[in-house]
Formats: C-alpha cells, structure tokens, sequence
C-alpha cells in the first residue's frame, strides 16, 4: 500500500502545473487563446452549478 | 535582517502595478476553480502537460476537496504574500545604475550617438548600433559585467550607439520614413565620414533591427555587414488570427493615440505582460528569498529598471507598428515602403549575420529567421538565451557576444 503523498506537495505541484498551462496558453497563438478562454468558461460553468447546489434548499442547501 | 535600510527610493513598478497585481491574483483564483476538475479528471490539459497531470490527478485523488482547496488557498496565501513583499523590497532597493555617460558624438532632437570607443585606433572596426525605439538604449551597457557595448569595446571595436532619448517636439509627428532617413540615416553617414579607414557594421537589436533591414537596403555602400538581433520580420508568425484582430483593429489604436497623443509606457508594458500572466508572481517571489545584499539582487533591481523604464512610441510609428507590421504584416510581403521605396531584404547583398535566440518569448523565433531566408546568403546564429537574456544574462558572453566578435572580426 503506498503512503499518502504530503498534501502541501500536492497542491504545489497542481499550483505549478497549472501556472504552466496559463502560460502555455497566454504565449500560442489564437487556438490556444481560444482553448483558454473555453477552460475558464468551464471553470466559471463549474463553479457556478457547485454554488447553486450548495445554496439549493431543495438539494439541502448550506443550512 | 536584509542589511539594506529602506532607501528614500520609491519605484512604480513593476509597470502596470495593477495588471501584474491582477494577474497574479486571477493565475492563482483560477488554480483553485481548476482544482475539482483536475481532481476528477475533466480538465482540459495541454497534450504536453498530461503526463504529468495525470500523476498530480492521482495524488489529489487521495485527498477530499475541501482539504485540497485549504491547503492551496495557504499556498496562494503564501506566494501572494510573498511576491507583494518582493515588490516592496523592489520599490525601496537603493540599487541606483551608475555607469558613465559617453561622449556624444552627433545628435539630433532627442536622438544621441554615443561613442563607447573611448582611445581605439581610427582603424578600429565600428559597430553602429540601433536598439528599439520602445527601450532605453543602456540595456546594452547595463552595469559592469553585463555591458554588451564594453565587451565589444575590450575587444578592440568601437560600439556607436542610438540612443533615442524620449520623443520631443521634434519627433511627436515622426513616421518610421523620418526615423530611418532623417535621423538613422545621416547619423550612418557622420559614423562613416568620422572613420573612413574602419569597416562599418550596421547592427539594430528587436525592433532597431528592422530599422537597421532598412537602413541597410538605402546604404548597402556605405557598410560591412549588417547584423539584426532578435528583429521581428514577419509578424504573422506565432501569432494568430484572434491576437492579429485585436492587434491590429485601428479603433483600439486610434481612441488610444487620440487620447495620449503617443503610446504610452504602460500600454506598451501591457502588452508584454499579457505574455505570461504569471511572471510577476513568480519573479517577485523568487526577489522576495534573495540576499538583498548580494549582486544577484542587484542585477535583478538592474534589470526590473530597464524594463520599467520604456519610452512612449509617437503616434505615427506607433499606428505603423501595429495595422502596416503586427496587421497587414507589410515587411514580410515586401509592402512597406520607405518613402516610396519598397524594402525587400532581398536586394541586400551585403554579408548579413541574422540572430535568433532559441528561447525568445517576446520575438518569436520564426518571424526573425524570415530575415535569414529573404536575405542572400545570411548567416543565422542562434545563441541559447532569450531576447533579454542574449544580451545581459549570464552566459551572454559566451553567445551573443562570443557570435559578434568573432562575424566582426571576420569580415
């Protein structure tokens, strides 16, 4: 069974993954840009359904 | 304890103060809304980064959520905090640049030459150099040790250098035509009248060596070689067709000169910044660790000046860089002219040294090498570095510089 990783070095090495893929990104030309811009359309997309579950009293709301 | 009072020095930068700050803070606040979909899986990562998504996928899989997102909420926290404390260690640093002037030697408006040949002979070859008209020229002499123009100097040739100054009344309603063949142009011919027995290189660094592609077409008999350093040819390549219409589109350009009358530094700076949205989080972070002592921490305040320190482009080149070069991309399809003559580097015959840096993020490499497949018989050198690093970083002298002196000498 392998050891659970250190979560600190975890969440560094997304946060450094990511930055490289904002960067990535911001430096291709226009696919790329066009590639950026729908991510963050799904992130916004996510983020959005994830707060109207968690404020839906129907869905058990955040009471 | 840095050993460094804080200084009564107060910069502004890094400039936009505010891009930077926002980017860095929009690059962070989008890790945390990317976290759950690298977690499951459904982000959408660069092919090149999926290797090692994949992996970083399996470790977040062993955490809940909501510990994942504590966690790098306290990481943001601690880059965040860590970069606002490297830019304020920035601001206050007492690191002033003190290198001499030289002589100037011919000068019109706001343009200087500056003759960096101090006692060398009249034999000596001369390097007549042309930076960018958005940068300050002592990017080439920026502090001892990372002085292009010394190195080349030492070395037994006499660097001549534009140094464009800031743009006065004479130069508010300039077009590149009066850069080139009002200022550059007669400058070129006082160099040579001056040291008639030395050869004479043209060299231009970024955008001066577009100028200096020019230059050269109208004084091909007056030179030894041209060099052109990083100098953007065709401006279509590595961009694409989003980033060419917003570029390009004459409404944005033209509420913006109609506002300022010129480009200003910041909107310039804008521009560079938007290249990696990350860069001041990481750079200032990594300011915020150094010994504020050590020299290291002082080529870094050194370096973060200079880029601070730009200069507005009048309106004028401002209007032509943009709709006739990053638009219509006129020099790689031989469509711009210079006062009615067109300019096609293939009429340039001269022996021609075109340099590529490998690594250029601000340039790219494709739209400089145009300029060793137009030109006859071009020879390209590409130094490991990039366009900034080529001519200050560490191991300049062993590229760039190195590559210089050794075409000069060989001609």
């Amino acid at each position: 069974m392998s050891q659970k990783p250190d979560i600190k070095a975890t969440v560094n090495a997304f946060f450094q993954l990511w930055q490289r893929q904002v960067t990535l990104l911001a430096q291709s030309p226009e696919q790329r840009a066009e590639e950026l811009v729908s991510e963050s359309k799904r992130i916004a997309e996510y983020l959005k359904a994830e707060s109207d579950r968690v404020s839906d009293p129907d869905t058990g709301g955040t009471q | 304890m840095t050993g460094i009072e804080p200084s009564s020095i107060l910069r502004a930068g890094p400039r936009p103060l505010g891009l930077h700050l926002s980017l860095s803070t929009l690059s962070f606040g989008s890790s945390l809304g990317a976290l759950s979909l690298a977690k499951n899986g459904t982000l959408a990562w660069l092919p090149e980064l999926q290797e090692e998504a994949e992996k970083i996928q399996a470790q977040l899989g062993q955490f809940e959520v909501a510990e994942l997102a504590l966690a790098l909420g306290d990481e943001g926290q601690r880059l965040l905090s860590q970069m606002m404390s490297g830019i304020k260690k920035y601001q206050t640093h007492p690191y002033l640049r003190n290198m001499p002037t030289p002589p100037t030697v011919w000068s019109k408006g706001s343009m200087s030459l500056f003759d960096y040949g101090g006692a060398l002979s009249e034999t000596a070859p001369v390097v007549f150099l042309v930076p960018s008209l958005i940068n300050r020229s002592y990017i080439l002499d920026l502090m001892p040790g990372r002085s292009f123009v010394a190195a080349l100097a030492d070395a037994g040739i006499r660097p001549l250098l534009v140094d464009w100054g800031t743009p006065g009344p004479d130069e508010k309603e300039y077009g590149l035509d009066n850069y080139l063949l009002d200022v550059l142009s007669p400058a070129l011919d006082f160099a040579a009248e001056s040291f008639p027995k030395a050869p004479l290189h043209l060299a231009g660094y970024c955008m001066g060596g577009t100028l200096a592609t020019a230059l050269a077409q109208f004084k091909q008999d007056k030179i030894a070689s041209l060099i052109t350093i990083a100098a953007p040819w065709d401006f279509h390549e590595g961009l694409g067709q989003s980033a060419r219409a917003i570029i390009s589109n004459p409404v944005t350009w033209e509420t913006i000169l109609q506002t300022y009358g010129e480009l200003p530094v910041d909107v310039i700076q804008s521009l560079f910044a938007n290249l990696d949205p990350n860069l001041c989080l990481n750079k200032f972070s990594l300011f915020d660790q150094m010994v504020q002592t050590e020299k290291r921490a002082e080529t870094f305040v050194a370096l973060e000046d200079w880029l601070n320190d730009g200069i507005p482009l009048v309106k004028n080149v401002a209007y032509s860089c943009f709709i006739e070069w990053y638009g219509e991309n006129r020099p790689a399809l031989c469509k711009w002219l210079v006062r009615g003559e067109v300019i096609n580097p293939e009429y340039i015959t001269i022996p021609s040294m075109i340099v590529v840096p490998r690594s250029d993020r601000i340039v790219p490499p494709g739209s400089a090498r145009a300029l060793a497949q137009k030109i006859p018989n071009a020879s390209l050198v590409t130094p490991p570095s990039g366009h900034i690093g080529m001519v200050v970083g560490s191991s300049a002298s062993k590229g760039l510089w190195a590559n210089m002196l050794q075409w000069v000498s060989s001609q």
